[in-house]
């Protein structure tokens, strides 16, 4: 396939809408401020849940707040929180999953039961007794699904590294002798890089979930802060009389994820038709993959990564 | 273990906590502390605690005062029915639904439902339950849920929308994997050399892939009903049912340890049950691992 | 000419051209394929991988994708034209008239199910009582040799060595009393001891049970020792056909003959073929085996030979 028919492939009209919808709800919450007709934490009592009108353009909330101002400040602090959740485990998982990949050895061994144990459960529960240790908060949050997103990564970064150190490169930079810090990150990681960022992507979306989930049940933000689980949260008992209200900020998580998954979706279909079927980057949640991505991806799942759960049960 | 450490690594005094955060006398505080144990180090903590869990003990709840077990028995009804609802609509709608994808790939059925997938995983459970009661709201406004289910009857009744709205996200991810399954049996040989038999095609899969394609759906299963153990929480919330997530999630947020411990371990029992039962149901259906042949 | 009786062929197949549709375009697999098989004979279809042979077979079987494949000329089985034959219809041909075998009885074997439920579900689908069905299927597997045929009807695939593996396909295959067997590779996954043991089998099918066979390959060793007629087929054509004492030592077509000197002999220096069989997605003009022929002439380049004599070449070899 050329350049040309690749480009094709890419832009078709659903990732093209998904782009377009990211690159809005990125301008509107970095620009915020600008944008918003009204601050988002401004009580006005005499106008509660009132209907959309010039002044509100989409109505009220249950406490006299500009819906749309709150919408819009709500973007800047979803996407926000959940760029830094994959930017945390990024920053932590890709070199530990490159370490592991590239050394072998006990380190790999230990950290791979370790990604497994952390995986072997729901992602959830774990994130709640994180934050019940940390304490509840929304920074507290990101830096616990942070660290719960680290396994996957680095799982997946180990099974990259090791495929591409097989390679013939990496062995003539072996040959030339290159150091190993200059082979993993001049030669594998820039090979490897697509791939990780396809689940980068799809990462932000399930982060957006989970950290609205969080502030869903008021672990995370605290109040007044406008954040669109939190505003569903705090709205949904007004959903009899005020649907849009509670259903607005919902609406709007589900299309940032849907979204998100079809540019993960299109990016990996642009960089190699062949790897969409990768099973590894369909599959939903990370919990999910409970198989090695070491395996054949095309052979029959079986319980074998059911070990590193019983183990976990032990500890 | 690694949750009991995690727990007591906060830095919030546990005290302060059953106490309600009112100034009271030394002697008090001592106590509470003599009460729940405290005054012993963390490992001698972590003895009890163990020691506890084998008589059935979870521990204390330093806000009810009172056992977590009995709290966790009390909330689980509830927990359990949306849990079992979830995943039996799951399984039902989700395997024909991946089938008829495998069937009719690339057809008018197969983009369908891909669709329907793609919006249903990005669905969080509790905005498909606001949008229930919502409907709720417009076509019975009548209906109004408070108070706890007491009858068996009440208690299907009031859970089974939250558990409707729960399987939404199961269905999705279920039937891509059936979807999968599927259609990597209609490409084996098996399945052309079943057809040579004289087998039509949907006998073929109905007698031959159906058994074959559902492993990996087994597989997952175990995962599942552990994220819906866990995500329960999310739908009780909007029903206001008093299920064993809002009991762990008040008491995240309460820092109430002893609680959070209990639950926890108490889900991970759980969940470690299910995921020993689909592991026999394995043997059941595949004899390669019955006659522990490694594949 | 009149004292020769016309005896319809059991199986014949006219024009057969299989063109298959993939996302990466259109493969012409077969291209006007014309032969014949005949009642009680052991027919072989030879030729390199990626000529047409498995399409072909399984066009008879008509067990391609059929959302994807399209169809040309005439397959006809005692008189009905397969091509032409509903699904439920070809349900009914599909193991009671023509049965099929593959290359590797592992995966052509539901892993989960014990194989004497698999030999078994052939005569459930004749309407047999599952007891009486149990009992004739252990009897059919006691028929292709395996033994003790009670006890191994109960085994699970995995527990079974290729060639038993083979056996209860052969069985399963004819347990519907199928005239004609397709046999797609039957032994290239099997050892060579194996491998003659199976042949004997399927030519002591055709003497007990008067079954016809078509057996697909790319070993003239399995053709040597099994099959009476051999069909050479090249970029979806059959190009030669002839008794298999004709095609050893008197083949008439060039590529018959590179393909012949191209297999390793005690004594003789095997030559390869140069060159690669041409793409399937593509045109092709003339004679396909054209570029690759040390024959060719002009006129192979424009036209396309017609089988005349047995061989489809317009300058074929002259028989001594």
């Amino acid at each position: 396939m050329n350049r040309r028919e690749r480009m094709r492939s890419f832009f078709t009209v659903p990732v093209l809408l998904s782009v377009a919808f990211l690159l809005a709800v990125l301008l509107v919450s970095v620009f915020a401020e600008q944008l918003a007709p009204h601050d988002p934490d401004t009580l006005d009592p005499a106008s509660v849940l009132a209907a959309p009108s010039a002044e509100h353009p989409l109505g009220t909330d249950p406490s006299g707040r500009d819906l749309l101002s709150r919408l819009i400040f709500g973007a800047r602090s979803t996407m926000l929180s959940a760029f830094l959740v994959v930017l945390i485990s990024a920053a932590a998982g890709i070199p530990l999953g490159m370490l592991a990949g590239y050394r072998r050895g006990i380190l790999d061994k230990v950290l791979m039961r370790l990604c497994d144990a952390v995986l072997s459960f729901p992602s959830l529960l774990l994130a709640f007794v994180l934050v019940a240790a940390f304490g509840r908060g929304i920074g507290n949050v990101v830096l616990s699904l942070g660290i719960l997103y680290v396994p996957m990564l680095a799982k997946l970064t180990r099974s990259l590294v090791l495929v591409e150190s097989g390679k013939l490169y990496v062995e003539a930079a072996h040959a030339t002798g290159f150091g190993g810090a200059h082979i993993l990150l001049r030669e594998i990681l820039p090979n490897i890089f697509s791939t990780l960022l396809i689940q980068l992507m799809l990462d932000v979306g399930y982060a957006i979930l989970d950290l609205s989930a969080m502030n869903f049940i008021g672990l995370g933000v605290q109040p007044p802060t406008a954040d669109w689980g939190a505003m569903l949260q705090s709205a949904r008992i007004h959903v009899k009389n005020a649907p849009l209200v509670a259903l607005s900020p919902g609406i709007l998580i589900v299309l940032t994820v849907v979204a998100f998954n079809i540019l993960g979706d299109g990016i990996s279909a642009y960089l190699d038709p062949a790897q969409r079927k990768l099973p590894s980057i369909k599959r939903f949640k990370k919990a999910l993959l409970r198989r090695d991505p070491d395996a054949d991806p095309g052979s029959k799942v079986l319980p074998r990564t059911r070990k590193a759960g019983e183990e976990a049960a032990h500890e | 273990m690694v949750i009991f450490l995690l727990v007591r690594l906060g830095d919030v005094d546990p005290v302060s906590v059953v106490l309600g955060g009112k100034q009271s006398s030394p002697q008090t505080i001592e106590n509470v502390r003599r009460e729940f144990g405290l005054d012993k180090s963390i490992p001698e903590q972590y003895i009890n605690w163990v020691k506890g869990l084998l008589h059935g003990e979870f521990g204390k709840s330093f806000k009810y005062r009172q056992e977590s077990g009995q709290i966790i028995f009390a909330r689980l009804p509830v927990t359990l029915s949306i849990v079992t609802i979830a995943a039996l609509i799951a399984i039902l709608l989700s395997i024909p639904a991946g089938i008829l994808m495998a069937a009719k790939q690339h057809k008018w059925q197969d983009t369908g439902i891909s669709v329907v997938q793609l919006i249903l995983v990005a669905c969080p459970p509790f905005l498909t339950a606001t949008l229930m009661v919502w409907m709720l709201y417009l076509f019975s406004p009548q209906t109004a849920f408070t108070g706890s289910p007491r009858t068996f009857s009440e208690l299907m009744e009031r859970t089974f929308l939250p558990g409707v709205a729960m399987s939404f996200v199961m269905i999705a991810l279920l039937s891509r994997i059936m979807k999968s399954g599927m259609t990597a049996e209609l490409k084996s040989d098996y399945f052309l050399a079943a057809k040579a038999k004289g087998l039509s095609t949907a006998a073929v899969m109905r007698r031959h892939c159906l058994r074959n394609a559902i492993i990996p759906v087994i597989t997952s299963l175990g995962m599942m009903i552990g994220i819906l153990l866990v995500e329960s929480v999310l739908v009780e919330e909007v029903f206001s049912l008093n299920g064993l997530g809002v009991a762990l999630v008040e008491a995240v947020g309460a820092s109430d340890y002893p609680l959070v411990q209990g639950i926890t371990m108490f889900m991970v029992f759980v969940f470690m049950t299910i995921s020993t039962l689909l592991d026999l149901l394995y043997g059941v259906i595949d004899p390669r691992i019955r006659k522990g042949k490694a594949i | 000419m009149s004292d020769r009786i016309p005896v319809a062929p059991l199986l014949s197949v006219q024009g057969l051209e299989v063109n298959i549709q993939s996302p990466k375009g259109a493969v012409y697999a077969v291209r006007g394929a014309d032969f014949e098989i005949r009642r009680g004979e052991i027919c072989g279809l030879v030729g390199e991988s990626g000529c047409g042979k498995t399409i072909t077979a399984k066009s008879v079987m008509r067990l391609n994708p059929e959302d994807r494949v399209v169809y040309g000329g005439r397959i006809t089985y005692e008189g009905t034209d397969l091509l032409a034959l509903p699904e439920a219809g070809m349900c009914k041909v599909r193991g009671q008239q023509i049965a099929m075998i593959f290359q590797d009885p592992l995966s052509a074997l539901d892993p989960l199910q014990r194989v004497g439920k698999q030999v078994a579900e052939v005569y459930r689908l004749r309407g047999l009582g599952r007891r009486e069905a149990a009992e004739k299927a252990v009897e059919m597997l006691a028929d292709v040799g395996i033994s003790p045929a009670a006890e191994r009807a109960r085994a699970y695939p995995f527990e079974m060595s290729g060639g038993q593996l083979q056996r209860v396909m052969i069985a399963m295959a004819l347990a519907a009393g199928a005239e004609l067997l397709i046999a797609d590779e039957p032994t290239t996954a099997l050892d060579v001891t194996v491998q003659a043991q199976i042949l004997a089998l399927i030519r002591e099918l055709r003497e007990k049970r008067g079954t016809s066979v078509l057996i697909i390959t790319h070993d003239f060793g399995v053709v040597a020792e099994t099959c009476d007629r051999v069909m050479v087929m090249y970029a979806g054509r059959i190009v030669e056909t002839g008794t298999a004492a004709e095609i050893f030592h008197a083949a008439r077509h060039p590529y018959t003959r590179d393909l012949i000197a191209s297999i390793p002999q005690k004594g003789v220096k095997p030559v390869a073929i140069p060159g690669a069989p041409p793409d399937l997605r593509e045109v092709i003009r003339g004679c396909a085996y054209a570029p690759r022929c040390c024959r060719v002439q002009e006129r192979c380049m424009h036209e396309t030979p017609e089988a005349a004599d047995g061989a489809a070449c317009f300058f074929p070899e002259v028989r001594p």
